[in-house]
């Protein structure tokens, strides 16, 4: 089941980061001894949610700082913004 | 039967007796519905005793300063850190015999939480098999069966992968594990798992305090099944093969060695073995039998 | 009182991954060079050492850990206690001789020191060439050390074998830091690389495993451009080399790190992270497969040595 715009987001805060290069970031969970590695668009998502933000709020963000429709974004960041809370990167917000 | 469950579970064999088997059957069967798992995904699950890696990461040695001798003396050590590590229950590959280090205690048990699951099979089998995975001659694989000084990963002027294992002949490799008194050992025979699979799993694991369902052991039997593993490796091949020419599921049946040897290669294996067949119930071929 | 009476021990300097060391153990594997009047990074000394540490907030088979003490027990052999990156105390047991002492000094108490003073240390060997260079990982027996000699042969200068510093420049740039030691080799390496003239004296009496004066040491610490972790062909692996994402590049250099366990213990997972991610900033990390066998060696020195060229 996909987010929705209005869900809040919250970064899972036990996880360890680090940028590699200007755009990548790369990010480690000990507990579970798994690695993630974010491109520049997901680098960029998971420095926006430093506060906690909307999906909307996102998806507008990225669609300013990133050349692409509207449209396109939102399904990308959705897609993105699902898979990050699958491997628990993210926290959808109880509403 | 255990009343509390181990810590760790020495998975014990000669080599080619069914070991990587008995994990697959593990590693399916903590796989689940989610199952067939993959055959090369076994390392991920309980590792061996002889990884050089772990016993380097334990002790902080660098293992090539070290004989074989002071490596063994060391590894109850590492043994002792490992079980005191493990989280649930981990289930660890081992062909050492059960072997008394230098300084005069067992490589395994040092008074843990540990027992032994010990899986055997017909040592005419094993040499054929020993032959076709290492690609030498039946004669050479006969030898390591029938020699009390028997090795694995003993090189002299390199370094293994793994640490060296002592395997004491086959005779010496079953009564050194099925006799001795430190450590619980309940025995699987290759051939009682090949013909009722699902009871001998389900007896080693009840033994060893490991909970699994009728349903559970079922399925893992049938995601385990010897096609299904020929099949995996003929798709993408298998970590553990090392020859270049035969598959490592080659043909998974017992008896296969009544097409393969000779009659003075059988009576080589029984004149050495005779007795210790005898006990686990193997019928010999040969009239002449030694004595225990 | 006669002079001749009270002799000092004679101090033996070198040059170790950047750090001046003074020691009163001969370390035979390692490069001797001229003393400096300053003190030195590094001292190594003899002297009594127990069998436990008090107050120890961490403990393995043969080492306990408290504070910035490491003590490191090889039964029957040798212990150590290294203290604060800075200080090697080593007592030997009766019987073990100081040549084969220096084996364990300059590999296990040595990298244990090194992720004292918080470096990033690698588990595997390093050779340069037009200025830069590349280290070569990989489980223990892999071949790390016979490729690197073999690169050697094939024109790259040697810079590091078995523990590989890869420090950051001003510019967080990942260096390899020249380790000043010889390489260590298995008599079939040496022998099938022609490198018999060059081998010293063994690691260990009656091992087989030795110390080779590497034919052109690399002084200068050199940017790294890549890190390849070498495995083996199998028929499940196939040979070639790939590149690592960025997690598994990640995963690949905690796990190849110089004793792993003991790095996360001691340094706090969040500079260690950092300081890895800064390596990945630069360099990329691949995957090496290859046949094993020294009939297929020179074709995986030409593997290496194409790649290496294509990366720019």
């Amino acid at each position: 089941m996909s987010v929705g715009l209005d869900t809040t987001l919250n970064r899972n805060d036990e996880l360890l980061h680090a940028s590699v290069g200007a755009e990548e970031c790369v990010m480690m969970s000990i507990e579970a001894g798994s690695y993630y590695g974010l491109n520049a668009v997901g680098s960029r998502i998971w420095e926006l949610l430093e506060s906690p933000k909307t999906v909307g709020q996102l998806c507008r963000q990225i669609c300013e700082e990133f050349e692409v429709d509207a449209q396109t974004c939102e399904a990308a960041v959705v897609t993105f913004v699902d898979d990050l809370i699958k491997n628990r990167i993210v926290h959808a917000a109880e509403s | 039967m255990m009343s509390e469950p181990a810590k760790i579970i020495w998975l014990a064999s000669f080599p080619k007796s069914g070991n990587t088997w008995f994990r697959i059957l593990l590693a399916n069967l903590a796989a689940g519905e989610a199952g067939p798992s993959d055959i090369n995904d076994l390392y991920e699950q309980g590792g061996s005793a002889c990884n050089r890696w772990e016993f380097e990461s334990l002790t902080m040695l660098d293992s090539a300063l070290l004989s074989y001798d002071e490596i063994d003396c060391l590894r109850p050590l590492v043994y002792e850190a490992m079980t005191a590590e493990a989280v649930g229950q981990r289930w660890v590959k081992v062909h050492d015999a059960y072997t008394i280090t230098p300084s005069g205690e067992p490589l395994f048990g040092r008074g843990l939480s540990c027992a032994a699951v010990y899986v055997v099979r017909d040592p005419r089998d094993v040499a054929v098999s020993l032959a076709f995975h290492h690609s030498t001659t039946l004669d050479a694989a006969v030898r390591l069966v029938n020699s009390p000084d028997g090795v694995y990963c003993e090189s002299r002027d390199g370094q293994d992968r793994q640490l060296r294992q002592r395997l004491a002949g086959w005779s010496g490799h079953v009564t050194s594990w099925l006799d001795q008194t430190e450590v619980p050992v309940h025995m699987v025979r290759y051939e009682d798992l090949l013909a009722a699979p699902a009871r001998h799993f389900a007896a080693a694991l009840k033994f060893a305090a490991r909970p699994a369902t009728e349903a559970e052991i079922e399925r893992a039997v049938r995601f385990a099944d010897f096609a299904e593993l020929q099949r995996q490796e003929n798709e993408k091949g298998f970590m553990e093969r090392i020859s270049r020419t035969t598959p490592f599921f080659r043909s998974g049946r017992a008896e296969g060695w009544r097409e393969m040897l000779s009659a003075e290669q059988v009576a080589a294996i029984e004149r050495c073995n005779g007795a210790v067949m005898a006990r686990l119930g193997y019928g010999l071929e040969t009239k002449c039998r030694r004595t225990a | 009182m006669s002079s001749a009476v009270f002799k000092r021990s004679p101090m033996y300097h070198y040059f170790i991954s950047g750090l001046h060391v003074s020691s009163e153990l001969e370390l035979r594997g390692a490069i001797p060079r001229e003393p400096r009047g300053e003190t030195d990074d590094v001292s190594i000394r003899r002297g009594s050492v127990p069998l436990a540490l008090d107050g120890a907030t961490a403990t393995g088979p043969t080492w306990d850990l408290a504070g910035d003490i490491f003590l490191l027990r090889v039964p029957r052999l040798i212990r150590f206690r290294i203290e604060a990156g800075r200080d090697i105390v080593f007592e030997t047991e009766p019987g073990f001789a100081d040549c084969d002492a220096a084996g364990f000094v300059l590999g296990t108490a040595f990298g244990i020191l090194l992720h004292q003073r918080g470096s990033l240390v690698l588990h595997g060997s390093a050779v340069a060439k037009d200025g830069r260079s590349i280290a070569i990982c990989g489980y223990s027996g892999a071949g790390k050390s016979t490729l690197a000699a073999a690169l050697c042969g094939d024109g790259c200068s040697f810079v590091a074998d078995d523990i590989c510093v890869v420090g950051l420049d001003g510019r967080q740039r990942p260096m390899i830091l020249p380790d000043g030691r010889h390489l260590k080799l298995w008599k079939e390496s040496i022998d099938h690389l022609g490198l018999a003239e060059r081998r010293g004296r063994a690691v260990r009496e009656s091992f087989a495993k030795y110390y080779v004066d590497p034919p052109d040491p690399h002084a200068q610490p050199s940017p790294l451009s890549a890190v390849y972790v070498l495995r083996e062909a199998r028929p499940s692996l196939k040979e070639g080399v790939e590149r690592l994402s960025l997690p598994d590049a990640m995963r690949t250099l905690d796990h190849e790190a110089y004793r792993p366990r003991f790095r996360a213990k001691l340094q706090p997972r969040p500079q260690t992270m950092a300081h890895v991610a800064a390596v990945l900033s630069r360099a990329k990390v691949f995957r090496l497969v290859r046949p094993r066998g020294f009939e297929h060696l020179q074709d995986t020195v030409a593997a290496v040595q194409a790649h290496w060229d294509s990366l720019g």
